[in-house]
């Protein structure tokens, strides 16, 4: 292991539940409780960056439970952020009238990449949650990487 | 409406035909967390990221242009 390792203390080398459940409350927390504050700093940057970039793209829209509800399933994973949107999209926009949603709706290649962003969050985001469950099994994979015994 | 745009909340007007662009940073908010996940805190990880997304970029235009290439030229001629 090298010197800049310095996220392997033994406490975390092992099933680490709670942080499983801060990842996914906030993506990086739950890395940023176990002692990896630069990575958990780091996961948040690009989670933000593609939860908030789908959102500036396409709008509330991009998140549909009802009309989209497969992507749903991958965009919930990015976290509550997702499930607060989706709220907002169902009981507001959705109950405004026809008219009025126009302006709301995105259309076409603006929603498609809109939801892709949100949706390669989530899916980014399980790698993430199971990193912070496990995180002695990365560590050992940057062991055998480098050539040096965990 | 323009004017009436609310950011976060409302699809961004007059993107529609710049769309392929947002290939950019969607490819950099995966290669950042991509990077994080996989390169020791101490690395250099700025660099690491603009590699990758170099990389993703421009297989994709690589890609784009195998892919166009066969529907304008290959496929009229079978």
């Amino acid at each position: 292991m090298t010197s800049h390792d310095t996220d392997t203390s033994a406490d975390v080398r092992t099933f680490q539940p709670l942080a499983g459940i801060l990842a996914w409350v906030v993506p990086g927390l739950g890395h940023y409780v176990l002692g990896q504050r630069v990575r958990g700093i780091r996961i948040f940057a690009g989670m933000a960056l593609l939860i908030f970039g789908g959102l500036f793209i396409g709008g509330v829209d991009t998140v549909d439970s009802k009309n989209d509800n497969l992507w749903f399933m991958a965009q919930a994973c990015a976290g509550p952020v997702v499930l607060g949107v989706d709220v907002i999209n169902q009981k507001y926009v959705k109950e405004l009238p026809p008219a009025d949603q126009i302006a709301w709706r995105s259309l076409g290649h603006v929603n498609s990449v809109g939801t892709l962003f949100i949706a390669l969050a989530g899916l980014l985001n399980v790698v993430v949650i199971l990193d912070a469950l496990y995180p002695a099994r990365r560590d050992e994979r940057y062991a055998r990487r480098e050539g040096d015994p965990a | 409406m323009t004017l009436a745009w609310i950011p976060f909340l409302q699809p961004v007007p007059e993107l529609v035909s710049l769309w392929y662009l947002l290939c950019i940073p969607l490819v950099i908010g995966v290669a950042m967390v991509y990077k994080a996940l996989w390169i020791p805190e101490g690395r250099s990880w700025g660099q690491q990221v603009i590699m990758m997304s170099v990389l993703m970029v421009g297989g994709l235009a690589g890609l784009a242009i195998l892919l166009g290439a066969f529907v304008q030229i290959v496929i009229p001629r079978l």
